[in-house]
């Protein structure tokens, strides 16, 4: 688990969220504070200032401030001034005032000015005329006597006074720091203005004051930053970093632990808080009292799912048992090889085969394929597939087998299942069989070299859909070479991906692949081929296959050519019969007449039994002794003719009323001692004998 | 197999057989005769070394018997008892004129 790294960057975003609203607050707060402080304490020294300038402006002679300025404004004393500056004596000046009378009262007004000045806790006291943007000094008791009449520049927020207008008192950094300045006028008896009187109040104490308390506040919001941060990261770290990390750490172990587990892996820890943590621990408590609860459920569950799938198990071994499964099955018979498989589709299935001895020369054959599957299909299956058995043992063709047992089915059958049966007889020394078709697929056969093909007829209903059913019966006959598969819808019913069904031309077309090959063989490729066509598509029916190649009891006294029947192959076809008629040591006579039979029986044959088609004919020789005779059958399964119906030609007519044909049979005729014909399983099978 | 020998003089053909007229070789013959026959007065099978004959053979016979009944004569020589047996059968012996 990659979470541990995770409450660290939880606290620096809560310590750095905590110090930006401290920083802000503490600014704020501290920008507020001095600006409060600074305009209280400016309005006080303003206001006092202003006042003072008042008392002083009050209290100063204002007629005689008139007078001096009167004649300090006159060009004699301009001059005189102007001398004793340049001459840089001071005392020209003096001297005049004191010859004009000035001088005492000059010095008085200084003192008085003085005097206020120390008494208001001014710095300067002293008298200015104010007017057109200049300033002009009367009386200053700090400077000396060249100050007098001196203009000076006025400050530029006094840059638009006019005479007599009231002025605000100003703060200002000058050449001698900060100042507060008022200035108030002055008035003479007549109630003239006359001039300004200047008050200056030394700030500078007040300003270094005032960046002490901003430096303090500054310090003080530093130290409560501090201080905050840690209280915060203190009890981020007691009531959230440190819980979340042991629940964390603790749900991880529970997360992560590879063994089962129990009540006792309930996540305990020292968790009381009320707050959110607390919540999400008693959440995450009652979570894994679920999951323990829904653990527990599945594991009874799974362990009851296991029992049923066991128990499928052995139901499964036991249907497969109840099929035989050994091959080959009667290792005695060598006049057949059978070969049968199922591959179920879930579990247990409703399909099966059934083979079975009846006597020593009756072989019952069964396929068949219950409605719907898994457990209700394999029990039905298991009745049907005894029941059938057992009925047949008892002896009785395939219909009246199959009416016992659906009688038996029918009887309390509420799931209303039933069963398409495909129910063989057959007699093991002739090849001679009874087959009843309950709705089941059409059997393939291929008879002797030929190819697989359909045999396609009107069929039953199932077993155990209606009572009283009459099943219908056909008897078929193989011979030796021929092949019987049947199957269940499983097999033609496949489906792909795409939802196509295998059907039954893929079916012949696997089959024919190898026609010859052995019933194992070829079960194997169809359902090599019912793989490859299906791929990953799931498989939905079971898949049932049986097959019986049919080679007749041995005889030994017979040889058998299958061929296909064209005219090139005459030679081959005489030729082995001739080499048995040799071997049987056959007169002359007899064999030319035996080889013109062949020949006009293959030629008919070749010439239009499957015209425009090709076919094959089957030519099988028998012999007996005693009396030394020899049988030859000839078997295709071209257009039905019965060459005996034909019409002898009339040998008594002269060449020129003879018709070219017709000549070949009745020679066949003429020679043979024997000749029959018949056309059963949609072949004509014809049979001529001749004593030699 | 089938041989087949032809010899012409003055205008009778001699055809002497030597095998098998079955329904592989009787094509052969019967070609063979129609590109003969033409002129031909008189026409001689020598079945001395024929061993065997099917109906196949029978109807190239029964044309060339036709055809010489309209332009001549066709005689059969040398039959053996074996194939006489089957002209026999056939009413064969009744439509050739079998030496």
């Amino acid at each position: 688990m990659k979470i541990k790294k995770r409450h660290y960057s939880l606290s620096v975003k809560l310590n750095a969220l905590v110090i930006a609203i401290i920083l802000a607050l503490s600014g704020g707060l501290t920008a507020i504070a001095y600006r409060v402080n600074s305009v209280r304490v400016d309005q006080y020294f303003k206001a006092a200032t202003a006042s003072a300038a008042g008392t002083v402006a009050a209290f100063v002679d204002g007629d005689w401030l008139g007078d001096f300025l009167d004649m300090i404004k006159s060009d004699e004393y301009r001059e005189l001034r102007a001398r004793a500056i340049e001459a840089g004596d001071e005392e020209m000046i003096a001297d005049y005032l004191k010859e004009e009378g000035w001088y005492d009262a000059y010095t008085d007004m200084c003192a008085t000015l003085s005097l206020y000045r120390d008494r208001l806790g001014a710095i300067y006291v002293y008298t200015v005329t104010l007017e057109e943007g200049n300033g002009f000094t009367i009386i200053d008791p700090d400077e000396n006597l060249f100050y007098i009449a001196t203009s000076i520049p006025v400050p530029p927020e006094f840059a638009n006074i006019r005479m007599g207008q009231r002025i605000e008192p100003t703060l200002s950094v000058t050449e001698f720091g900060w100042l507060c300045s008022a200035y108030e006028n002055v008035f003479n008896s007549r109630g003239e203005l006359v001039c300004q009187v200047g008050v200056d109040i030394d700030m500078n104490e007040v300003m270094a004051e005032r960046h002490l308390f901003l430096l303090n506040m500054i310090g003080f919001a530093a130290v409560l930053l501090l201080l905050a941060v840690a209280a915060c990261m203190g009890l981020m770290r007691c009531m959230a970093t440190k819980p979340l990390t042991m629940l964390s750490d603790a749900a991880v172990g529970f997360a992560d632990s590879d063994r089962l587990l129990s009540k006792d892996d309930i996540i305990s820890l020292p968790i009381r808080s009320r707050d959110e943590i607390g919540e999400l621990y008693q959440v995450i408590r009652a979570m894994q009292q679920r999951i323990l609860e829904y653990l527990d459920n599945l594991t009874r569950v799974t362990s009851e799912k296991e029992r049923i799938s066991a128990e499928l198990n052995i139901a499964t071994r036991i249907q497969a048992d109840m099929l035989p499964r050994i091959f080959p099955p009667f290792p005695g018979r060598s006049e057949f090889d059978i070969y049968a498989s199922m591959t179920p589709a879930k579990e247990v299935g409703g399909d099966f085969y059934d083979f079975f001895l009846i006597d020593d020369d009756h072989l019952g054959l069964v396929m068949a394929d219950v409605s719907g599957k898994g457990v209700p299909a394999a029990l039905f299956m298991v009745i049907a597939k005894t029941l059938i058995k057992n009925r047949a043992q008892m002896g009785g063709g395939p219909a009246e087998i199959l009416r016992y047992v659906n009688a038996q089915l029918c009887e309390g059958n509420e799931a209303e299942l039933f069963v398409t049966v495909w129910l063989a007889i057959l007699e093991i020394s002739t090849g001679k069989g009874l087959a009843a078709n309950a709705g089941h697929e059409h059997p393939v056969i291929r008879r002797g070299d030929a190819r697989y093909e359909l045999v396609v007829y009107q069929h039953s209903p199932p077993v155990a859909t209606l009572e009283d059913i009459r099943f219908r019966e056909h008897s078929f006959k193989l011979l030796p070479g021929d092949t019987l598969f049947v199957y269940t819808d499983g097999v033609t019913e496949a489906t792909n991906a795409n939802d196509e069904l295998f059907g039954t031309e893929r079916l012949l077309t696997a089959l024919n692949r190898d026609p010859a090959a052995e019933p194992r063989e070829q079960l194997a490729v169809v359902k090599r081929e019912i793989d490859d066509f299906v791929g990953d598509a799931p498989q939905f029916d079971d898949i049932t296959m049986m097959c019986l190649h049919y080679t007749g009891p041995e005889r030994k006294n017979m040889k058998e050519l299958t061929i296909e029947a064209e005219i090139e192959n005459l030679d081959k076809v005489i030729g082995f019969v001739d080499e048995q008629l040799e071997a049987l040591e056959c007169p002359m006579k007899a064999q030319m007449q035996i080889d013109v039979a062949v020949e006009e029986i293959f030629v008919n044959i070749a010439s239009y039994a499957y015209v425009p088609g090709k076919g094959s004919a089957t030519v099988c020789m028998e012999w007996e002794d005693d009396p030394k005779t020899v049988s030859i059958t000839f078997i295709d399964r071209g257009v039905p003719y019965d060459p005996l119906k034909k019409e002898d030609p009339d040998v008594s007519l002269p060449a020129a009323e003879r018709a070219i044909g017709g000549l070949g049979i009745f020679m066949v005729k003429k020679s043979m001692d024997e000749m029959t014909y018949e056309y059963r399983d949609g072949q004509n099978v014809l049979c001529i004998r001749k004593r030699l | 197999m089938l041989n087949i020998n032809k010899t012409i003089e003055d205008k009778t053909l001699t055809v002497t057989l030597e095998g098998r007229l079955d329904t592989t070789t009787a094509p052969q013959l019967e070609s063979e005769l129609k590109s003969e026959l033409t002129g031909v007065t008189t026409l001689v099978m020598d079945f001395e070394k024929l061993e065997y004959i099917s109906s196949a053979g029978l109807r190239v016979l029964l044309s060339a018997e036709k055809i010489m009944n309209k332009q001549g004569e066709m005689k059969v020589i040398h039959v053996s008892d074996v194939i006489n047996e089957i002209f026999e059968v056939t009413g064969f012996s009744d439509i050739l004129n079998i030496e």
